[in-house]
């Protein structure tokens, strides 16, 4: 039983749980930004098809929004693992812009290409506009991505205005940009109407439905190694408590579900109920804290 | 008088006919498809709001015709990248979402049918599932279901006020509005 607050990796790492009792080889509710965990909702196959498409396209700016825990941090770790192992495209991932100035974003953007770092604004552009014409020469695109885009400022909406402003060779727009954040970045976008007239798609993550929650529970399940043949470890009485707890939240699912596993293995259980759910959640309101803590590491 | 020299581009834009395509007009041919209840549904629902030139025989030909040229698109913009279709479309339902149609209903049933298709759109039907069956494992039903949804969209998105009156019409409105 869990009884004090404590990070999730720590308690993992702590109680060493044995998961091939429930046939599966990796925990399967890790609560990290990890691609190969990847479960596409239909909100998310709308993000990855329109947001590609404009990438391939050569279009510019493409947005994603999303709350906190819709898995916008997972999304742009998939668009960074693809396209940075293609040998045509280049990929450049901030994950937390620094703060206010338009230089230091392109000097972070900068150092993510490898590129040299400089002082003066002109010189960093500069240097991005060698960088370009070296990598059109070589037929590849650069693409940025960009977590956590809502704490973007005006002056950094410029600079990268301006990077989204130089064209290839053939006329295409040479950088591509991904944006994500939280709603705010909407509403910031508004105070910058030079960019935002350059946002080729927008899209948004919502929370799952019921069904999507089952499908992610069976996708995380089977991505860990659990052979789907099997009886299924959360019976289907067991989804909706779950959904109500969370709120189709997935960050929230992968928490809430990751405690279910480890308390259903201290019990020695064998499948994850309506009853256990709410056994569970009546005993461990503090679950939550657990997730908070992990985050904030 | 002298005469006006025709020019070079008005003599290549000239509406001739394709090598090897005969000049008189071919039947169309029956293609077996499996169809949906509702999908039989939605293309008589279409029939009834087509002008009176056009009737439900015309639409598996410009539901080809959509999905073709919207595939074509589709290649276009990933032409320089090597690739027939962008990375982030990974199954059959991510076209749906990519070109906002609703997804199909999973649970209905479908039935074998026929639909008449005129030669060059049989060979387009054939290019787009061989291109999809080789991404995603389409089956043609799925395909022309695809290019039934587009052409639903299109036309009561884009041409609900707009004048049409043949098969050629809707494709000269769908390269004006996408090219």
């Amino acid at each position: 039983m869990i009884d004090r607050i404590a990070p999730v990796t720590e308690i993992e790492r702590k109680k060493q749980p044995n998961w091939g009792r429930l046939d599966v080889v990796v925990p399967p509710f890790s609560i990290e930004a990890d691609p190969r965990f990847m479960y596409l909702s239909t909100e998310t196959k709308r993000a990855l098809s329109k947001v590609s498409y404009m990438v391939e396209a050569g279009q510019g700016a493409s947005i994603v929004i999303g709350e906190v825990g819709t898995g916008k941090t997972t999304l742009a770790s998939w668009f960074h693992s693809r396209y940075d192992r293609r040998p045509d495209f280049v990929g450049a991932k901030v994950d937390e812009p620094p703060k206010r100035s338009g230089l230091l974003l392109l000097r972070r953007i900068a150092a993510e290409f490898g590129l040299r770092t400089r002082r003066a604004t002109e010189d960093q552009l500069n240097e991005f506009r060698s960088y370009l014409v070296k990598r059109s020469a070589e037929g590849v695109l650069p693409l940025i991505i960009i977590d956590e885009a809502h704490e973007l400022s005006v002056d950094q909406f410029v600079e990268l205005r301006r990077l989204l402003n130089f064209r290839d060779p053939r006329g295409g727009k040479a950088y591509q940009l991904i944006l994500l954040g939280r709603p705010e970045l909407d509403i910031n976008l508004r105070e910058v109407p030079d960019f935002n007239d350059r946002v080729a798609t927008r899209s948004s993550l919502d929370p799952l439905t019921p069904d999507d929650t089952k499908a992610l529970i069976e996708y995380r399940l089977m991505a860990a190694g659990r052979d789907d043949r099997q009886n299924p470890l959360f019976l289907d009485n067991a989804i909706l408590p779950i959904w109500q707890e969370t709120r189709g939240y997935p960050r929230s699912i992968c928490l809430l579900c990751l405690h279910l596993c480890l308390e259903l293995l201290e019990q020695r259980g064998s499948q994850v109920t309506e009853e256990f759910v709410s056994d569970f959640l009546r005993r461990q309101q503090s679950y939550r804290h657990l997730g908070d803590s992990a985050n904030n590491d | 008088m002298t005469k006006r020299k025709e020019s070079t581009i008005a003599a290549l834009l000239e509406d001739k006919p394709r090598r090897g395509r005969p000049r008189r007009s071919i039947g169309r041919k029956n293609v077996y498809i499996a169809l949906t209840a509702e999908q039989k549904q939605l293309m008589k629902a279409l029939a009834k709001n087509l002008p009176d030139s056009l009737s439900r025989a015309d639409i598996p030909d410009m539901a080809v015709n959509l999905l073709a040229a919207r595939m074509d698109l589709l290649r276009s913009a990933v032409a320089d990248r090597d690739r027939e279709i962008p990375e982030g479309i990974t199954d059959l339902d991510s076209l749906y979402l990519l070109w906002d149609l609703p997804l199909p209903a999973k649970d209905s049933e479908p039935r074998w049918t026929s639909i008449r298709l005129s030669p060059q759109q049989s060979i387009e039907l054939g290019r787009a599932q061989g291109a999809l069956n080789a991404q995603f494992g389409a089956n043609r039903s799925q395909v022309f279901a695809l290019g039934l949804a587009a052409l639903t969209s299109f036309l009561q998105e884009e041409l609900a006020d707009k004048q049409y009156t043949s098969v050629n019409d809707v494709d000269r409105w769908f390269t004006r509005i996408y090219l």
